[in-house]
C-alpha cells in the first residue's frame, strides 16, 4: 500500500485493513528509547558531563581565592585594621587605613575625570545616526582601549603627570585609573541608553520634547539603573545602585498632583507644545482619535500613560 | 498660539539654545574621548623616540638587559609575553568555550529541572523558578572571576598554585625531561603558574563573548538540526558552534589582547628572568612585568628605554585588540543564517 493510499482515507480505517493501515506497524519502539548502549546517545551524555565538569572546574579558583583571603586574612580582620597605619618593620598590629583612604580618593578623582567624559560621549554615541563616522570611530577606539594594559596607563600617567609635577601623586594615579575606566564607562553607558525602549524615546519626541529634554528626563533616568560600572576595574557598583534610585527620590517630595494633558492624537499638534514644563509626577495621557492600535510610535492607553511620566 | 491657561507651551528660546549647546557639548566630548585615545598612544611613542634612535631595532632582537653596562634589549620579554599568552589562551579557550556552551545551551536549567522533577516540584511557584535562577547564578559566578583584582590572583598563585603544581612538575621533569616542555625544573615562580593564572583571568572574557555568540545563533538552525534527527551534541558541534565561531573567535582574540597586557599577577608569578626557554617550568619575563618591576627604580635615563619597551607592548596589544574588536564588530551584527 502506497503512501498516497494511506493519506486518501485517513482516520477511517477499513476494518479488514486496520492492521495494515496502522502507521506504527513495523516500528520497533525499543529502538526509539534513549539508551546509553547507543553510541550517539552515549557520546552526547558524555560530552554533557564533560562540559559540566569543566564549567564547575573553572569555578574552583573563584572559591579558592575567596577561601584563601578569608582563611589567611579573616583572622587578622578588625576595626583597627581599617583605621591604623601600616606597622613599622618587625612590629605587630597596625592596619592599612592609608590604603583604604587612598583607594577612595583615587577612585573618586578618577571618576570625576572619566564619568562626565564617558557619559556625555555615550549620549552622543547613542543618539548618533547609524552612519555617523565619528560615532563608529569613537566606539571602535573605546573597544580597542578596553584591553589597554594597565601598566601602559601607568606609563602614560608617569610621562604626563609625574614628570610634569615632579613627583608621584594621587592625581597621577587617578589619571591612570581614569584612562582604564573611560572606555568601559563609555561602552556600558551607551549600552544602557540603547536599552531604553525606543517607544519611550519616541513618545517623548512625539510630545514635543527637545533632544536634551528627552535625554535628561527620559533616557538617563531610565538608563541609570542599567549602568553597571566596570566590574573589577572600578568596583564601585554600590555607587551606581544608589544612583539608580534617583527617580524615586524625586517623587518622594510629596505626592505630585495628577497633572494631565490630553492630547488628541494629532502628533503634529502635540509636538508644537513643550514637554519640559510639566511638574514631576505629571501624567501625560494620549488619546488617539478613532483608531486604537494604529501603527506609530504612540499607542493610546496604558503604554502612553507609562511612557509619558515626567520625572 | 496656545493661551496662557493652557498646560503646555512650545519650547522657549532658552530651551532651544540649551538643546543646541548640549548637543554640541556631547559631540565635543565624543571628540575629546577620541583625542585622549590618540594622545595616549602618541605620548608613549614620542617618549620612546630618543631610545628608539639610540638603540634601534637591535633593542627588539637582543637578549641582554643589564642596566649597569647600559645594555638593553627585550627579546626574552617579547617571547615570554607571547608564549605565556598563547599557552594561557589554549587553556582558557578550552574551558571558556566549554563553559560558554554549558551556559548558552541551557544545560544548567535542564539539570535543575530534572532534579526538581524527581521531587515533583517542577511547576511549583517558588521552586519552578529555580532552573532560571541557577542559570543566572552560574553566569554571574563566571563573570565574578573577572572582578578579582590582578594582585589577588598573584597572591593566590604564590600561595596556592605554585605549591599545588610543584610535585607534579618535579615528577614530569624527572620522568620526561627530554621533552622541551618539561626541560627544566620548577623552582618556585615560573611559566606554568603564570599560565594557569592567566588562563583563569582570560576565561570570563571568552565565556561571556562566546555565550553571547552562541545565544545569538537563530533557533531555527537548531530546530532544523533536531528535526533531521541530530542529537543535542551533534547539533552543537556541527551547527551551533560553527555558526557562532566568528563571535567566539573574536572573543578569544580580545582575551588574547588582555592576556598580553596583564601585569601584576604575572610580575608576581613569572619569575622575572631574562630567559628564552620553551620549558613550562622555567622562569621567564613579560613586557608588562618588566615595566612594572623596572619603573619604580628607574633613573631618568632608563625611563626612555622603558618607554621603548612600552611602545613594543603598546603595538602588540593595540594590534591584537583592534583585530578582535574588528572581528566582533563584523560578526555581531548578522550571524550567518539569520536572514534567508
Amino acid at each position: 500500500m502506497t503512501h498516497e493510499d494511506v493519506q486518501a482515507d485517513t482516520g477511517i480505517p477499513k476494518s479488514p485493513n486496520a492492521e495494515e493501515l496502522d502507521p506504527f506497524r513495523g516500528v520497533d519502539f525499543s529502538q526509539l528509547e534513549r539508551s546509553l548502549r547507543r553510541p550517539r546517545t552515549f557520546v552526547s551524555m558524555l560530552l554533557s558531563g564533560i562540559v559540566a565538569a569543566m564549567t564547575l572546574f573553572a569555578l574552583i579558583p573563584l572559591f579558592s581565592v575567596v577561601g584563601l583571603l578569608l582563611w589567611r586574612g579573616g583572622r587578622k580582620l578588625s576595626i583597627a585594621a581599617f583605621t591604623q597605619l601600616p606597622p613599622a618593620p618587625l612590629e605587630q598590629n597596625g592596619g592599612f587605613g592609608n590604603a583604604i583612604l587612598g583607594t577612595l580618593v583615587i577612585v573618586g578623582m578618577a571618576m570625576l575625570i572619566s564619568v562626565p567624559i564617558g557619559v556625555l560621549s555615550a549620549i552622543f554615541l547613542a543618539q548618533a545616526k547609524s552612519g555617523s563616522r565619528l560615532a563608529s570611530t569613537v566606539r571602535f577606539a573605546a573597544k580597542v582601549l578596553t584591553g589597554f594594559p594597565s601598566i601602559l596607563a601607568g606609563v602614560f600617567a608617569y610621562g604626563v603627570v609625574v614628570t610634569a609635577t615632579g613627583g608621584y601623586s594621587a592625581l597621577a594615579g587617578a589619571v591612570a585609573l581614569s584612562i582604564l575606566m573611560l572606555p568601559t564607562i563609555l561602552l556600558t553607558a551607551e549600552d544602557a541608553i540603547r536599552m531604553v525602549p525606543s517607544k519611550m524615546k519616541e513618545a517623548a519626541i512625539g510630545m514635543g520634547a527637545t533632544d536634551t529634554q528627552t535625554v535628561w528626563m527620559v533616557l538617563l533616568p531610565t538608563a541609570v539603573p542599567h549602568f553597571r560600572a566596570a566590574r573589577g576595574q572600578v568596583g564601585f557598583r554600590g555607587y551606581w545602585r544608589d544612583r539608580g534610585r534617583a527617580p524615586e527620590r524625586v517623587s518622594q517630595h510629596g505626592p505630585a498632583p495628577q497633572q494631565e494633558i490630553v492630547c488628541d492624537g494629532d502628533r503634529h499638534q502635540t509636538a508644537r507644545h513643550g514637554f519640559g514644563n510639566l511638574r514631576p509626577g505629571a501624567v501625560v495621557r494620549l488619546h488617539q482619535a478613532g483608531e486604537p492600535g494604529r501603527a506609530g510610535p504612540l499607542r493610546a492607553g496604558k503604554e502612553a500613560r507609562e511612557t509619558g511620566r515626567v520625572y | 498660539m496656545p493661551a496662557d491657561n493652557q498646560i503646555s507651551r512650545p519650547p522657549s528660546r532658552i530651551q532651544t539654545a540649551t538643546d543646541t549647546a548640549f548637543r554640541a557639548l556631547c559631540q565635543g566630548f565624543a571628540w575629546l574621548a577620541l583625542l585622549i585615545a590618540v594622545f595616549i598612544v602618541l605620548k608613549i611613542i614620542i617618549a620612546a623616540l630618543p631610545a628608539v634612535r639610540q638603540y634601534g631595532l637591535g633593542f627588539l632582537t637582543g637578549r641582554l638587559w643589564d642596566p649597569h653596562k647600559k645594555v638593553y634589549s627585550i627579546l626574552p620579554e617579547i617571547w615570554g609575553t607571547l608564549y605565556s599568552s598563547v599557552l594561557a589562551l589554549i587553556l582558557g579557550t578550552a574551558f571558556g568555550v566549554a563553559a560558554a556552551v554549558f551556559l548558552a545551551e541551557g544545560f544548567v536549567a535542564d539539570y535543575v529541572f530534572a532534579l526538581l522533577k524527581i521531587f515533583k516540584l517542577q511547576f511549583h511557584p517558588f521552586w519552578g523558578k529555580l532552573p532560571k535562577q541557577m542559570d543566572n547564578l552560574l553566569r554571574n559566578l563566571i563573570e565574578l572571576l573577572a572582578a578579582i583584582p590582578s594582585v589577588v590572583y598573584g597572591l593566590w598563585g604564590l600561595f596556592v598554585v605554585i605549591p599545588l603544581v610543584r610535585p607534579a612538575c618535579h615528577w614530569l621533569h624527572a620522568k620526561m625531561g627530554w621533552v622541551p616542555l618539561f626541560g627544566t625544573d620548577l623552582s618556585g615562580p615560573g611559566m606554568l603558574p603564570a599560565v594557569i593564572v592567566l588562563s583563569i583571568m582570560s576565561l570570563p572574557t571568552i565565556t561571556a563573548i562566546g555565550r553571547g555568540a552562541l545565544v545569538g545563533v537563530p533557533s531555527r538552525l537548531r530546530m532544523a538540526a533536531y528535526g533531521l534527527g541530530a542529537t543535542r551534541w551533534e547539533t552543537i558541534l556541527a551547527v551551533t558552534i560553527p555558526t557562532a565561531s566568528p563571535g567566539i573567535f573574536g572573543g578569544v582574540v580580545l582575551a588574547f589582547g588582555r592576556a598580553l597586557g596583564e601585569t601584576m599577577a604575572l610580575a608576581m608569578l613569572v619569575g622575572n628572568a631574562n630567559v628564552i626557554s620553551a620549558s613550562l617550568f622555567s622562569p621567564a619575563n613579560t613586557l608588562a612585568s618588566l615595566l612594572a618591576n623596572a619603573f619604580p627604580e628607574a633613573s631618568p635615563k632608563d625611563v626612555g628605554v622603558l618607554m621603548y619597551a612600552a611602545t613594543a607592548l603598546l603595538a602588540i596589544t593595540l594590534l591584537v585588540n583592534a583585530a578582535g574588536a574588528y572581528i566582533l564588530e563584523r560578526t555581531s551584527s548578522d550571524p550567518e543564517g539569520s536572514k534567508a
